[in-house]
């Protein structure tokens, strides 16, 4: 295995390339390099939008303060751009700026994360769990090695703990959880087919709308060797 | 990743057609140990000691070196000091033998030398494709074929369905003295020392192919080669033979340098956990667990329970409640009694059940006799809500008063395609002078019964067992559909 300095962090476009190459669905956006291209880039998906700026050197988005939701105007859009620009470069002074995501508004939905990160012992390992606190504090988790089947995807999902919030409870709806189970495993064929190329990958958040509305990654983060 | 090792053929190593011992002697753990084993146990192939300070060494011909042995050796095993060991692998290389076993320990394990003469050790193995296990090892015992390469086996082995696999040689050891105490029959043991050649993973599946192993049990310290091993987990799925470990080393890797949340998140015991998970290897956790959930495979792999539903009939009431306490903290389902069972036990008057009972029953003592038990589990073998049955006793295990109990619930067991086992809690050492085999307890194990001593690894054991069939239900349904 190449030591951990070789390894690149794909640009925001790679990204996607790769990941629509296996047909996971992500969320409708681009990337703006000028407020005048956010501006039609927003024009072109609808507002609201959400504005985030893409660089390599900061994963923390909220902690930077260069996230944007629900920007519903034009004008807000040009104030919200230069605002995060201004932030991610006062937040790290040496971050190189890809430019700023203008992303469709996903209203409704459960956070979940996917990922894939690499084992001395076993190589690639798939990861699954409920966004924000729940992985974060919680490492409320399950995992997987590639290639997984249906089965396991159905498992994966069904053994943390959180599993209620997407079988929804105290009334809210059910997530669309077939469309996790779809995500998982077209994550679990790109990671056979890329596992000489692909390190790590992030797909934090996927949004999984209710019963039927599928789920779509918000933000994704790959890492190759 | 390492590079996916082919699978090799251990024949040489597992069932030689002839042994030399390198190092044999009229006293010593293992220099005398195995030749001794080897000669008791009855093994059917040559024997060729070799020891240049002797003529004979208990009662055989001793060669001077191996070289000198004028027939074919498949195997040869060496108990030299290290600083020998080399000079007769290169010896073993020309004579043409197939496979070695290094019983010979400071190696990978002890000091700087050590490791330098184990690298030298690897380096032959690759360039001589001289199959080797060891070094320090406790060697191996293969009970079909009475090839016992190991110090000390006693009483004589039972041969049966289960092999057990270890990188820790005192506990092959250890862990043969209590399967065989508790008549769980073997059919290979395997000590893997420093794996300088021969790996865990070979071995698993060496005995996943092996027609007399049904159950591989094993102790894992650390894997080498995952391919492999994932490779005879999913053949052992396939075949049917549960694989059961017993693992340590709960340690987080180093995840600090990780680019991603995915990355730091996890450490490496539990990417373990979820392979085992995900190839159905029933993981356990400690020495009583690994005995008891062995055991229940070992006499149920051909009568796997159809379903979850578990039976309890008591002849106690407090055993009874702590019974559904622990099945409950388990998750194991204890469904109701149905009207029909209820009715056919409430009319049977020797229970004393005023009119009522519930899963666990308890029926006392009155139904729990050799008179009234076939009668009372009748019931519980229709209903087709319970997959497994326990007989759940407290009277003392020992004396002549509860060996027809014993001798019923053996035959009851012979009767039935469901699942029957006993958790027996009370005296179990006899009156000093009487015949052990005579012991209640004793004929249960010697009738193929699962009978347990401790509630929890008992009820964690059935638990493994259950989880396993569907698990196992599951996987060759999915499989047929991809």
């Amino acid at each position: 295995m190449k030591a951990l300095g070789d390894s690149k962090i794909l640009s925001y476009k790679e990204s996607v390339n790769i990941l629509s190459r296996y047909g996971i669905p992500i969320a409708k956006g681009d990337i703006a390099t000028s407020p005048e291209e956010a501006v039609e880039i927003a024009n072109r998906i609808g507002y609201p939008v959400v504005l985030k700026v893409i660089s390599p050197q900061i994963i923390h988005k909220t902690d930077a303060n260069v996230l944007k939701l629900g920007v519903k105007t034009e004008s807000d859009l040009v104030n919200c751009y230069h605002e995060i620009i201004d932030n991610a470069e006062r937040y790290n002074p040496r971050a190189q700026i890809e430019g700023v995501l203008v992303q469709e508004m996903i209203q409704e939905g459960v956070e979940v994360i996917v990922g894939i990160f690499r084992d001395q012992q076993f190589g690639p390992v798939i990861l699954f769990g409920l966004g924000g606190i729940f992985v974060e504090v919680l490492k409320d988790i399950s995992l997987r090695v590639p290639p997984i089947t249906r089965y396991d995807a159905e498992e994966m999902i069904k053994e943390i703990k959180g599993y209620r919030i997407l079988e929804g409870f105290r009334g809210k709806t059910r997530s669309d959880i077939e469309a996790v189970i779809d995500v998982l495993l077209k994550v679990s064929r790109l990671s056979v087919d890329l596992k000489d190329i692909v390190l790590e990958m992030d797909l934090n958040p996927i949004i999984v709308g209710p019963k039927d509305r599928g789920a779509k990654v918000v933000d994704a983060r790959l890492i190759t060797l | 990743m390492e590079e996916v090792k082919q699978v090799r053929d251990l024949e040489y190593l597992f069932r030689p057609k002839s042994i030399a011992i390198v190092g044999a002697s009229e006293s010593g753990l293992y220099p005398a140990g195995i030749l001794r084993n080897l000669l008791r146990y009855g093994y059917k192939g040559k024997i060729f000691p070799v020891n240049p300070r002797r003529e004979v060494v208990q009662g055989l011909k001793s060669y001077r070196k191996i070289l000198d042995i004028e027939e074919d050796v498949d195997l040869a095993v060496i108990i030299v000091p290290r600083g020998f060991v080399l000079d007769i692998l290169n010896q073993c290389a020309m004579k043409g033998v197939r496979a070695v076993i290094i019983i010979t320990a400071g190696f990978g394990e002890a000091d700087e030398y050590g490791k330098q003469l184990q690298e030298r050790i690897m380096e032959f193995a690759r360039r001589s494709r001289i199959i080797i296990c060891g070094p320090n090892t406790a060697g191996l015992a293969n009970i079909y074929d009475n090839i016992v390469l190991t110090h000390r086996l006693d009483p004589a082995p039972i041969p049966g369905n289960v092999a057990f696999v270890s990188q820790s040689g005192a506990l092959m050891t250890a862990m043969y003295g209590i399967f065989r105490e508790k008549d769980i029959g073997l059919s290979y043991l395997i000590s893997t020392g420093n794996q300088a050649d021969v790996e865990l993973s070979e071995c698993i599946m060496y005995l996943v192919n092996d027609k007399n192993t049904r159950v591989i049990a094993a102790f894992i310290e650390g894997l080498k080669n995952v391919n492999i091993f994932l490779n005879a987990a999913d053949l052992a799925l396939e075949k049917g033979k549960p694989i059961i470990v017993l693992k340590v080393g709960k340690t987080r890797a180093g995840a600090a340098a990780a680019l991603t949340h995915t990355g730091s998140l996890t450490g490496s015991d539990a990417v373990y956990n979820a392979v085992f998970k995900q190839k159905g290897i029933i993981r356990v956790e400690d020495i009583d667990e690994l005995v008891d959930t062995v055991k229940v495979f070992s006499l149920l792999v051909d009568r796997l329970p159809k379903g979850e539903g578990l039976g309890i009939i008591s002849q106690s009431g407090g055993l009874a409640s702590l019974m559904a306490d622990l099945c409950e903290d388990l998750g194991l389902n204890l469904p109701e009694l149905s009207d029909e069972t209820m009715k056919k036990l409430v009319t049977m008057d020797e229970l004393l059940t005023f009119g009522s009972l519930r899963n666990p029953a308890d029926v006392r003592i009155g139904g729990t006799t050799a008179a009234m038990l076939p009668r009372v589990i009748e019931p519980f073998i229709q209903d087709e809500r319970f997959s497994i049955l326990c007989i759940l006793l407290s009277r003392p295990a020992v004396g002549d008063e509860d060996a027809q109990t014993a001798s019923t619930i053996v035959e009851i067991s012979k009767t039935t395609k469901k699942p029957i086992f006993v958790v027996w809690v009370g005296r179990r050492i006899p009156d000093p002078g009487s015949d052990l085999d005579a012991q209640p307890y004793r004929i249960l194990e010697k009738g193929g019964v699962p009978i347990f001593y401790n509630l929890k690894s008992c009820l964690k054991a059935v638990k493994h067992l259950i989880d396993y069939t569907k698990f196992r239900e599951r996987y060759m349904q999915s499989s047929k559909v991809t």
